[in-house]
């Protein structure tokens, strides 16, 4: 195929024959796909000759980035070929469900502006005093944490090994005169003088309950909550509201005995479902799995998530066919606690679980259904409205 | 379907638990497998490698954990639904 030229880019647009792999399996290689190359800018499937379109801003379709995309492309899917995928397990739904082809309308880029107006900031902090009623419903205490998560405590984790592709570093100029001196003669030379000492961005809140927590006997079970600016690098052209680098999470974290843990788990996403309701919300909850970066070890433990239930998502319908995950309620068994070494009164490893809100998410869902006029607000809402 | 083999289901599949747990011990039947030291990777290779000794392939309804979790409950599984 000929290169286009569009306004300022180049774009090539390849198309993969799928059918060697089954329907099952496609939305899962989907997710997968978008990470093979940096050149792709738009991705999309038509289930009905199943063919995968990759758009890219090659200028040539002979240039080494589209044979390696090629490649890749065919690697991945004689891999996903091998991996056993479980279909999702729907434990509650208020749409009526409709077979919806999986086609991914990830091309559209309704990202709006690069801040929050006023409207969207009250309407946040709303959402997110009814979040913070739960979290107190369960005796949680409240915590502020850094947007940085230190070295020591990625290590322990392992996210940047899970999922390598969703994190941000924090680099910075060493304080030497030599390098300042070197970056203020090249200021576009970063590679030189800007080092990188493994610190992150939070992907996510719930480490820092756990680096609270670590090498500590937990006497009685234990319930944290707290609220940050989260990161994760999203590609550029599947970024929309719902979809952002730079996001709000809200996490409930409960470290106890395991029994306390899943009950604990499993009722507060039975409140959270009662607040999706009450907000008129629709949608459902299903069973899901972590994105682990793809190779075979971290597809194995997609698959184990999946098959003990470890991990629901709650998925807002927007439009026929796109929904967005705006909670997940997630059992960790004793893996992270037995990594922090937080441990029982019999020093045995306690286990632990968490809940997460992405606010962003639900404020938009907010705005899509209700816009941003205020009389149309469901009831629970302007009762936070009124009393904040 | 039928076992093409003439070799006990049971001594089957603690054949193959002992290979995913790279173990010679003696496996009781109600042993909990996860506590013998089954993990998320080896139940993985344990449903690959039942699938393609009897050429069957389990619903995605009895892909839980517990279900997996001694002999006796996979034979019980095996034996009931797909054999």
């Amino acid at each position: 195929m000929e290169p286009t030229w569009i306004g300022v880019c180049y774009m090539i647009t390849l198309s993969f024959d799928t059918s060697r792999l089954p329907e099952k399996k496609m939305e899962y290689f989907l997710d997968k796909a978008i990470y093979l190359s940096d050149i792709i800018i738009d991705l999309s499937y038509n289930s009905e000759i199943k063919q995968v379109q990759i758009t890219t801003n090659a200028k040539d379709i002979e240039c080494v980035e589209v044979k390696e995309l090629k490649k890749s492309f065919n690697r991945m899917l004689e891999s996903v070929d091998t991996v056993r995928v479980i279909k999702p397990k729907i434990i509650k739904c208020n749409e009526d469900y409709k077979a919806k082809n999986i086609t991914q309308t990830i091309s559209t880029n309704r990202e709006k502006n690069g801040f929050l107006c006023e409207e969207e900031v009250l309407l946040m902090e709303n959402l997110d005093s009814i979040f913070l009623k739960i979290a107190k419903k369960y005796n949680a205490s409240i915590r502020e944490y850094p947007t940085i998560l230190n070295k020591e405590n990625m290590d322990k984790n392992q996210y940047h090994m899970n999922f390598p592709q969703n994190i941000y570093g924090v680099t910075s100029l060493p304080h030497d005169i030599n390098t300042i001196s070197a970056f203020r003669d090249d200021p576009q030379d970063f590679s030189s003088t800007w080092s990188f000492e493994g610190d992150f961005l939070q992907p996510c809140i719930c480490y820092h309950c756990y680096e609270e927590l670590q090498e500590k006997e937990i006497k009685s079970n234990k319930v944290l909550t707290g609220k940050g600016n989260c990161f994760r690098n999203e590609a550029k052209w599947r970024k929309d509201q719902f979809r952002r680098s730079e996001f709000q999470m809200r996490e409930i974290v409960f470290v106890g005995s395991e029994r306390w843990v899943l009950d604990t788990r499993n009722n507060i996403m039975e409140d959270v479902w009662d607040i999706f309701e009450q907000l008129g919300l629709k949608g459902k909850i299903s069973t899901a799995t972590d994105p682990f970066f793809f190779n075979s070890d971290m597809e194995t433990k997609g698959t184990y998530q999946m098959m003990s239930n470890a991990k629901y998502e709650l998925l807002v319908s927007i439009k026929a066919d796109y929904e967005s995950s705006i909670a997940s309620f997630n059992y960790c068994q004793d893996v992270l606690c037995k990594k922090y070494k937080i441990v029982n009164e019999n020093s045995a490893s306690t286990y632990s679980g968490c809940v997460a809100f992405g606010i962003d998410r639900w404020k938009e869902a907010i705005l899509e259904l209700y816009s941003d006029k205020y009389d149309l607000w469901p009831d629970i809402l302007r009762r936070e409205r009124d009393e904040s | 379907m039928t076992v093409q083999n003439q070799t006990p289901l049971k001594e089957i599949i603690k054949d193959k638990v002992k290979e995913v747990l790279n173990s010679t011990v003696v496996l009781e039947d109600d042993i909990d497998l996860y506590k013998a030291g089954l993990d998320s990777l080896g139940t993985v290779k344990l449903i690959v490698a039942f699938e393609a000794e009897f050429d069957i392939e389990i619903d995605d309804d009895d892909l839980l954990v517990e279900t997996f979790q001694s002999i006796n409950k996979i034979k019980i599984l095996l034996e009931e639904k797909y054999l």
